[in-house]
């Protein structure tokens, strides 16, 4: 087991940062480059621009996660206090299904100066009869990117949150609280978040890496000039000039040591709130009135949701509209004509759903498979960096190098690395949903089914499984999410020959063809909406009856 | 950081002479038109369920459609199957094909066919990524092009092609405005930089590396510049300050009144071109003189816009298909640029209703009937003349567009 285990996760992580490691000190045989030398490192960090990059990186990373950890533990207070979060988790779902890049087109729809926002109100309103000079989008403070990714991270978060609180006595912590005389909200604050916090840490940490690294939203919302880091290594790779995959080498470590770097901020910023907390607990404050802020937040929170949702509602409007020009609020008329050519996007439509639907079984495989292992030894230890460091890890330091690896091993281009590349990204995410579900499973009953004589791959394929489906479920449709929204491994490893939604999406929009990008959109958002209705379905008519076995499941 | 490239152009360069004198010999003792029909004969017959990847530059629609027909006819006339990698940057293929080369990978390569001209052509000649024999003028259809009355066949940026890669197309840099909102256009590079700082915020061009984006700047290099001798050989790095100084003082003065401000650019033409619609900006840019026209039948642009160029005349170049020196299917992809190159495929490219991209033959060499095709193509209401058009300067050699784009990036890339 350790075997398959290191062959699906931690072979390809290493490599793929030896990969870039090499070039990053002047080692790249195949140019002629064989002795270590500096001039990669000096050549990356004379790089134009390359300060603000980082600040950029930096400041969109922090900012989302921050803002995206606030947001969710406001809605995940707020509904829960009103003791329904169903129509919270209904919300969420879909959410984190729409892929990070048809937000960004959303996004940049809705709100560009010539956007559909800018068009409803122009000129009435305005008196613009041309777009504005100022603008939104693409800009260059890094906020819109900000406002992109909390469109996806808060619905991620809460779902995590609402996950983490399904195990934990929160009525009776909240009953102490209060008894305490506490406000609801306070007792939130002091003894539930913490517990939900700890337990969602990884997600959380997920959050920030993605958001320090991300590529394929600030190439359609910004800022361009310069970019952040990640695009900006990216574009290194992309290089006509062969020898600039050396400095990019070497940008990609930089990649990493910030990300290392933001990582110790942030966990040094924990033990500073925990400080925080501890006394603000010892003296007994007593945090009253916040009742209203948390319900500011949560109205805040509401705000990047409902301009991503405006925003896809933009992209559905450009996928059927004929010619539309400003200031017209509408399309002059309406026309199906892109979506008759649908069939030059049939390829990458099916790449997508097989990868997809792929990608997600061999996770969740590997992943009991990981539990199992984890259960036999008594503990997980290393291989449990290694599941994860995929998401620990920004993409933009380790994915260029493992294209160098599978180019080597003849790999580049095909089904097989395509679908193992999703599944090393789904798998993290397979990991924190399955192992905490596993832990909490009741082993007696795999007790009473030993002594009513069954066997351990009878009792795990009738007991274990069955109790771990709604797990499974939830498991295989954050998956497919996953895979759907990769956009920089589906880059690399897919070498053009596999194109996937998300790769024809952004290639769509940043060309310019608004109408066929809106189209794309549209079938990018399928995915995910074909694998939740089918998920729920069996859901419903394999464990519905059974209310126990919901906790953990989509509803 | 290269030293290796001087010997390995060395050899490169002696191979390539001698493979030349290799070729001419032999056409010219077995009589070129028989041994060209024999070999071709025998690609066909193994070009057959051959599956070409064509790496062709995918942001424009209407060339997907235009290359997806070419894939129906393959498959139905010679059975090569055609599977379109469209590219976001040409630059990605080429560091893909570097990538296999690296790895040791010389054959079963991921790319059989590329979309390239310029400085992505000069890169992987410069590196032998292309293959080691002479094949465009081997094709059949290549009868048909004359390289006297178009140089830039056999001459790619002021590189030679050596046969290994086959013209497709021809492109000159256009502008287009919308006479509604602006009647007359400025006509060279001065009008340009005084109508930029008397209407800010409206005027951009494609951020480097975009080739139009840099094909802009070339365009006001040669026009600002005194002597334009220097651009037609490689960047003397010593004179580059000197010579280029001109073009980025017309920059820096007009880059504080471009389009946001100069700290945004669109990232390609077809960008800009939706500015060009949405209002936001008076001019746009193609490397297509038809580009215009086809977007007005789309209803992508307001049949309000019009072509012009600069009175000195604008760039010219021919973009070309080339095959990697690890191909897979090599033969299959000698079959598609030949047929890209036929008479037929190049009448329905040049079509503006279906790309509207100029032809690469010479109508001289044509037959009748071909000739009769391009003569009853129908002319877009936003293209220029051939006479218009005629007015044409040369591509400066490939190094220029490397040096341009350092320095702008250096200049202007971090967006202050």
């Amino acid at each position: 087991m350790a075997g398959i285990l290191a062959v699906a996760t931690a072979l390809p992580v290493s490599l793929g940062i030896i990969a870039v490691a090499a070039p990053a000190i002047g080692l790249f045989p195949a140019l002629g480059f064989v002795s270590p030398s500096l001039e990669p490192a000096a050549i990356f960090l004379s790089t134009p621009g390359l300060g603000p990059a980082i600040l950029t990186s930096l400041a969109t990373g922090f900012g989302a996660t921050l803002l995206a950890l606030l947001f969710s533990f406001a809605l995940v207070i707020t509904f829960e206090s009103a003791r329904d979060t169903r129509w919270l988790r209904r919300l969420a779902g879909p959410l984190i299904a729409v892929p990070h890049s048809a937000v960004a087109i959303g996004v940049l729809f809705l709100l560009a100066p010539s956007g559909w926002l800018m068009r409803l109100v122009s000129p009435g309103l305005t008196g613009f009869e041309r777009p504005p000079l100022w603008a939104l989008v693409p800009d260059g403070s890094g906020a819109v990117l900000c406002l992109g990714l909390l469109v996806k991270e808060v619905p991620f978060l809460v779902l995590v949150s609402l996950a983490a609180l399904a195990t934990l006595p929160v009525r009776r912590l909240l009953a102490t609280g209060m008894s305490l005389g506490y406000e609801r909200s306070a007792s939130w604050i002091y003894l539930v978040l913490p517990l939900v916090y700890r337990r969602i840490r990884l997600p959380v940490f997920a959050v920030l890496v993605f958001s320090l690294s991300v590529v394929d939203m600030p190439r359609l919302l910004g800022p361009m000039l310069p970019p952040p880091l990640a695009v900006l290594i990216v574009q290194g790779f992309e290089n006509d000039e062969l020898v600039a995959r050396l400095p990019a080498s070497f940008g990609a470590l930089v990649q990493i040591a910030v990300t290392a770097v933001s990582l110790l901020i942030w966990c040094a910023g924990e033990s500073l709130c925990r400080l925080a907390m501890a006394g603000m607990r010892r003296r007994g404050y007593r945090l009253a009135g916040l009742q209203g802020w948390v319900r500011a937040c949560a109205a805040m929170a509401t705000v990047p949701v409902a301009i991503g949702g405006a925003g896809l509602i933009a992209a559905a409007l450009w996928s059927v509209a004929g010619p539309w020009f400003f200031p017209a609020a509408l399309p002059d008329m309406l026309t199906f004509r892109f979506w008759m050519r649908i069939d030059s996007l049939a390829p990458a439509l099916t790449a997508s759903l097989v990868i997809a639907a792929a990608a997600s079984c061999f996770a969740v495989a590997l992943a009991l498979l990981a539990i199992e292992f984890a259960r036999v030894r008594g503990r997980i230890g290393i291989w449990q960096i290694w599941i994860l460091a995929p998401i620990l890890l920004p993409q933009a330091g380790f994915v260029p190098g493992l294209q160098t690896v599978l180019t080597m091993a003849w790999l580049e281009g095909t089904w097989l690395a395509m679908i193992w590349m999703h599944t090393l990204f789904i798998l993290p995410y397979a990991w924190l949903i399955l192992a905490p579900a596993a832990d909490t499973l009741d082993r007696r009953h795999d007790h009473v089914a030993a002594s009513l004589g069954a066997g351990a791959w009878r009792r795990y394929r009738r007991v274990t499984l069955p109790m771990l489906t709604p797990a499974i479920i939830t498991t295989l449709f954050v998956g497919i999410c996953v895979s759907v929204a990769l956009y920089l491994p589906s880059l690399f490893a897919g070498a053009g020959r596999i194109t996937t939604m998300t790769l024809e999406a952004v290639a769509l929009a940043s060309g310019g063809s608004r109408a066929m990008a809106g189209v794309a959109t549209m079938l990018q958002l399928l995915i995910p909406i074909l694998g939740f209705a089918m998920l729920q379905t069996l859901h419903r008519t394999t464990y519905g009856r059974f209310a126990g076995l919901r906790a953990g499941g989509l509803h | 950081m290269r030293p290796f490239r001087t010997v390995r152009h060395i050899i490169a360069l002696s191979m390539a002479v001698l493979m030349a004198l290799a070729t001419t010999l032999a056409t010219a003792l077995s009589g070129p038109a028989l041994a060209g029909e024999r070999d071709f004969a025998q690609t066909l017959a193994a070009a057959r369920g051959q599956t070409v990847y064509f790496n062709a530059w995918g942001g424009d629609d209407k060339i997907n459609d235009y290359i997806a027909w070419a894939g129906e006819e393959l498959a139905k006339r010679h059975g090569i199957t055609l599977k379109h990698v469209k590219l976001s940057d040409t630059a990605a293929a080429v560091s893909r094909i570097l990538a296999e080369q690296a790895a040791g990978r010389s054959a079963g390569g991921s790319i059989d066919l590329l979309w390239v001209n310029g400085e992505n052509f000069a890169a992987l000649k410069q590196n032998n990524l292309l293959q080691d024999t002479a094949w465009a003028d081997s094709l059949p259809s290549w009868q048909y092009t004359d390289a006297e009355s178009l140089p830039a066949i056999r001459l790619d940026f002021a590189v030679p092609t050596d046969g290994l890669e086959s013209p497709w197309g021809r492109a000159q840099l256009v502008f287009a405005h919308d006479s509604n909102r602006l009647a007359s256009p400025p006509r060279n590079a001065a009008e340009l930089a005084t109508y930029i700082n008397s209407t800010p915020g409206r005027f951009t061009y494609p951020q480097p590396p975009d080739f139009v984006g840099l094909s802009f700047l070339k365009q006001i290099l040669i026009e600002t510049a005194e002597d334009t001798t220097p651009f037609y050989q490689p960047v003397d790095s010593a004179l580059f300050d000197q010579v280029s100084e001109p073009l980025w003082r017309w920059l820096d003065s007009v880059t504080p009144n471009l389009w946001r401000g100069g700290r945004a650019y669109p990232a390609n033409y077809p960008l800009q071109r939706q500015l060009l619609a949405d209002g936001e900006v008076d001019i746009t840019i193609a490397f297509n003189p038809a580009d215009a026209s086809s977007a007005i039948e789309r209803g992508e642009l307001p049949d309000s816009v019009r072509t012009y160029i600069h009175d000195t005349g604008t760039i010219a170049n021919v973009h070309f298909l080339a095959i990697p020196f690890n191909a897979t299917a090599s033969e299959a992809a000698q079959v598609v640029a030949d047929f890209l190159l036929s008479p037929e495929a190049q009448i329905r490219k040049a079509d503006p209703a279906i790309w509207g991209d100029p032809t690469v033959l010479a109508m001289h060499r044509l037959s009748a009937k071909d000739l009769a095709g391009f003569m009853a193509l129908p002319q877009g209401v936003a293209t220029l003349s051939e006479a218009d058009l005629a007015r044409t300067l040369a591509e400066p050699h490939p190094s220029w567009m490397k040096a341009i784009e350092a320095e702008w990036r250096r200049r202007y890339a971090s967006g202050d």
